[in-house]
């Protein structure tokens, strides 16, 4: 039957936005929820860990969603935030003698601040500076916050919080010292 | 589609996988009348109607997984076919069951359509003026299921080297048939 060309277009265009929600699936699927799903058995906060990983689930449907450089910021998120998943976990299996240990916060700060970087030179090498780099280092910061937050709330919001300022501290730096030196 | 609407359809669908948003009109102004003549060179007025709209929806409800490596114009194509196959299935599954079919010239058929299917035959009158004829007459007791004035295998012949010209004729004058 023949529609108007006007409602054959917000047909199209609905069509188009649904379809660009499910381009985030994959990386739910493969990867938020892998990652969920290990820091609810290792780190033994699950509240915690449901939080911050329907925050992160949010979020890449968001970039997937916006596309261009914000799919791309997140996707290199996923990846800068898989050392402050890890070190986190695999520190906790160590044995601590006396009665405060800050080896796990430590391990938080250090895997954040190498996230960080590790994101700070990919933006720097493949980002264009401009309006993109913004949407582009916001989208990996948030993910890589959030991924990181599922293996360092072994360590507390103290853990937590250490890792978002070394994933602050390694990425201005990087970002900051060449634009600075042209 | 000539090179410069098929590469521009390439970078629009690529810009639109990637998120933009402005390569849409683009992209759906070039699309929907390419669609709706693909599929009505293989269905009835109304079902090639219905077919591009699905096809155009799909080809948008996809277009964010679309591979910029892939030739555009061939990715859409090959969902419309998909989905003129689909139709032309759905068509006979209703022969078989029964229903009563709607013709191209149906009362209820819009006006657009009969003016698109008036076009069309003015076009295959117009093409058959350009052959010998002898072809034009041979393709006329075809189409009117005339018995023919010669034996069944010459007149098969005879119809498929006029329906060779006539290709070529109609190819010359609008395009690829």
């Amino acid at each position: 039957m023949a529609v108007p060309e006007a409602a054959l277009s917000a047909r199209a265009r609905r069509a188009y936005e649904v379809g660009r929600l499910r381009t985030a699936l994959p990386a739910i699927v493969f990867a938020a929820v892998p990652m969920v799903g290990l820091s609810v058995a290792l780190c033994d906060r699950p509240l915690a860990s449901a939080g911050c990983g329907s925050a992160l689930v949010a979020v890449l449907l968001a970039a997937a969603w916006r596309g261009q450089w914000f799919a791309r910021g997140a996707r290199a998120g996923l990846v800068a935030g898989l050392g402050p998943l890890l070190l986190p976990m695999a520190t906790c299996f160590h044995l601590c003698a006396g009665g405060i240990c800050l080896l796990v916060p430590t391990a938080c700060v250090l895997a954040g601040l190498v996230g960080g970087a590790a994101l700070g030179v990919h933006a720097r090498h493949r980002v264009p500076t401009g309006p993109d780099a913004g949407g582009y280092l916001f989208a990996a910061l948030t993910v890589a916050a959030l991924v990181g937050s599922l293996g360092c709330v072994i360590a507390g919001a103290s853990g937590v919080a250490g890792m978002v300022v070394g994933l602050a501290f390694g990425t201005v730096p990087v970002l900051w010292w060449p634009a600075r030196a042209s | 589609m000539d090179r410069a609407r098929r590469e521009a359809l390439q970078r629009d669908l690529a810009r639109l996988a990637d998120g933009d948003r402005d390569a849409f009109h683009p992209v759906f102004v070039c699309l929907w009348p390419l669609l709706r003549g693909f599929a009505s060179r293989y269905l009835s007025a109304e079902d090639a109607e219905d077919a591009a709209q699905e096809a155009l929806v799909k080809v948008f409800a996809r277009a964010a997984a679309f591979d910029r490596r892939r030739d555009a114009l061939s990715w859409t194509l090959g969902i419309a076919a998909y989905e003129i196959k689909t139709a032309r299935r759905r068509r006979q599954r209703r022969r078989e069951d029964g229903e009563p079919l709607l013709e191209i010239g149906d009362a209820r058929a819009s006006p657009e359509a009969l003016a698109m299917a008036r076009e069309r035959e003015d076009a295959v009158e117009a093409a058959l003026s350009l052959l010998d004829p002898a072809d034009a007459a041979t393709l006329r007791a075809y189409a009117a299921e005339d018995p023919p004035p010669v034996s069944g295998a010459t007149f098969r012949k005879r119809v498929q080297r006029a329906l060779a010209r006539l290709r070529l004729a109609w190819r010359i004058d609008h395009g690829r048939p």
